[in-house]
């Protein structure tokens, strides 16, 4: 029922379209008369006297015939689009709406445009306060002629402050969303995992509730030939990946490599047990990860849940794609090489 | 998204509405009105808008320009006046050449120039466009009633058909050219004195 009733807001916007008073008068008396029961407003003499002040403005100003015209199918329109967006919002579920509105406009766009929807009232306001400073400063007509270009300059000034200021507030909101998320980042070989482990290990012994998958590696001739997936809270360990033909259930293959099934849904669940407010080591977020394999959607929903802080392993070089692909926007990046005291230093950032 | 990327959505999403805003409260009235270059006009203030907007924001990634007529539109349709969908479609098309000519030579006066100029030629242009590609309507019919009209407005005889047509497009490509400088300024001085009092 839901569905029929969005299907019938998009038909009256449909109608909305049409010069024809055949198709106006109809579809706004039928609108109307469906929303009456729901919605008070309707049912308020004030709120007609509003739309048909609204519409007939551009009238009131130049007295023309074909200007009458214009401001009775604008009268009928508002009523058909008030009905309209009555049902929409009834009758649609704004968080499912989210990932088609994405899919169909790109992040980005889609957000512009439900900004732009919520910034109409705060428009209009400084469209309002500017104009009034605009009439009290340029009485004359002359004045009033060279105030118009100061007005719109006025105008777009305030717009201006309106714009940062709504960024900000959206930078702040997007903080406070996501969790404090800290990148371990360096060369290939530089001691990454080592870091991260030995941060764990000295967050557990302050007594801060641990969890995560570590992958430490085992090296033959100076080459990483096998990664485990050790769980960070338990030390329990499996075979994630090797170069030797160890793997008997390959899953992904990347850099000479075969993962594991059993070693990634064991990283997986790793990653999955743990404690709200509990600090999480994802080692590493990679190639893989970048095309949504791996710990990709596990990670996604790592960043907005109740962890107090996410440490992530991320190779030199891709911190960028890696920032970009999963939309962190603020974060911290920890560097191997500066970690020459391992102990004393992991001392230091545990107690910070 | 990272901190640019916010910047770049409240821009956007604030000078396209006051473009949107712009094209429904004047353009109903300018409709009334019948002033002769009407939609040129109203191409012109929008193109000032964008402009000054575009050229404050901190980085300009993507196609704001562009991204500013889609909100233009969206406001346009939910603003009650005179709906048409060559109206929404030229506002479109006035956004892509705006962002096509700050594309080619920059965000810097010559690029404004361009750009507004490319804009405000459209509104000559949309008819053999939108109507002629869009809606087949004889190419014939539609250059017989631009030359007709050009003819009224500048008291040429219809015979002069190429000095009605070189008339009729300098006279937007001028209106253009003055909101694309003007742009060009109102957005350097907005720099300049980011905290304007009205």
């Amino acid at each position: 029922m839901p569905n029929l009733k969005i299907f019938f807001a998009l038909a009256l916007l449909g109608t909305a379209f049409s010069k024809s008073w055949a198709w106006l008068i109809p579809a706004a008396l039928l609108a109307t008369a469906g929303n009456w029961g729901r919605a008070k407003e309707l049912r308020r003499l004030k709120f007609w006297i509003f739309f048909f002040l609204a519409s007939f403005l551009p009238f009131f100003l130049i007295r023309r015939q074909e200007m009458l015209l214009v401001s009775g199918r604008m009268f009928l329109r508002a009523v058909l689009l008030y009905n309209a967006v009555l049902l929409y919002v009834e009758n649609v579920d704004a968080e499912r709406m989210k990932p088609v509105l994405r899919r169909a406009f790109g992040e980005r766009l889609s957000l512009t445009l439900s900004v732009a929807v919520n910034i109409l009232p705060v428009m209009r306001r400084i469209f309002l306060q500017t104009h009034g400073v605009f009439l009290l400063r340029a009485p004359s007509s002359r004045a009033r002629l060279f105030g118009y270009v100061r007005f719109l300059r006025a105008v777009l000034s305030q717009s201006l402050l309106a714009a940062e200021r709504l960024a900000e507030n959206m930078i702040v909101a997007e903080g406070a969303r996501q969790n404090e998320v800290h990148i371990i980042s360096g060369p290939h070989g530089s001691g990454k995992t080592t870091l991260a482990a030995a941060l764990a290990e000295k967050f557990q012994e302050r007594g801060w509730p641990v969890a995560g998958v570590l992958s430490p590696g085992a090296f033959e001739a100076g080459r990483r030939v096998r990664i485990e997936a050790r769980d960070a809270a338990s030390g329990e360990t499996r075979l994630l990946a090797s170069r030797n033909g160890e793997v008997s259930d390959p899953i992904h293959e990347h850099g000479g490599f075969r993962f594991s099934k059993s070693g990634f849904e064991f990283a997986k669940e790793s990653l999955l047990r743990r404690a709200a407010g509990s600090i999480v080591f994802v080692d590493e977020i990679g190639p893989l990860e970048l095309a949504g394999e791996g710990y990709a959607e596990t990670l996604e929903n790592l960043l907005h849940a109740d962890a107090a802080a996410l440490y992530l392993v991320v190779r030199e070089g891709l911190v960028q794609d890696v920032t970009k692909k999963f939309k962190i926007s603020q974060y911290t990046i920890l560097r191997p090489p500066a970690w020459e005291d391992r102990a004393a230093k992991g001392t230091d950032h545990a107690n910070g | 998204m990272n901190r640019d990327d916010y910047y770049t959505v409240a821009y956007v999403a604030v000078f396209g509405v006051l473009w949107g805003a712009v094209e429904a409260t004047l353009g109903t009235i300018l409709h009334a009105v019948g002033l002769p270059l009407k939609g040129t006009l109203l191409t012109a203030v929008g193109t000032v808008i964008v402009l000054a907007g575009a050229l404050r924001m901190p980085a300009r990634r993507g196609l704001p320009l562009l991204g500013m007529g889609v909100v233009a539109v969206a406001v346009k349709t939910a603003a009650m006046g005179v709906l048409k969908i060559n109206i929404l479609l030229s506002i479109l098309a006035e956004a892509a050449l705006l962002q096509a000519g700050v594309l080619i030579l920059g965000y810097t006066l010559p690029g404004c120039l361009l750009g507004g100029i490319w804009a405000c030629l459209w509104p000559m242009g949309q008819r053999i466009f939108i109507y002629g590609a869009l809606f087949g309507e004889g190419l014939a019919v539609i250059f017989d009633e631009m030359t007709r009209t050009g003819s009224a407005w500048l008291g040429v005889p219809v015979k002069s058909v190429t000095v009605l047509l070189l008339g009729l497009a300098a006279a937007h490509a001028f209106l253009g050219a003055v909101a694309g400088t003007t742009g060009w300024l109102l957005g350097r001085s907005l720099r300049k004195n980011r905290h304007a009092e009205p």
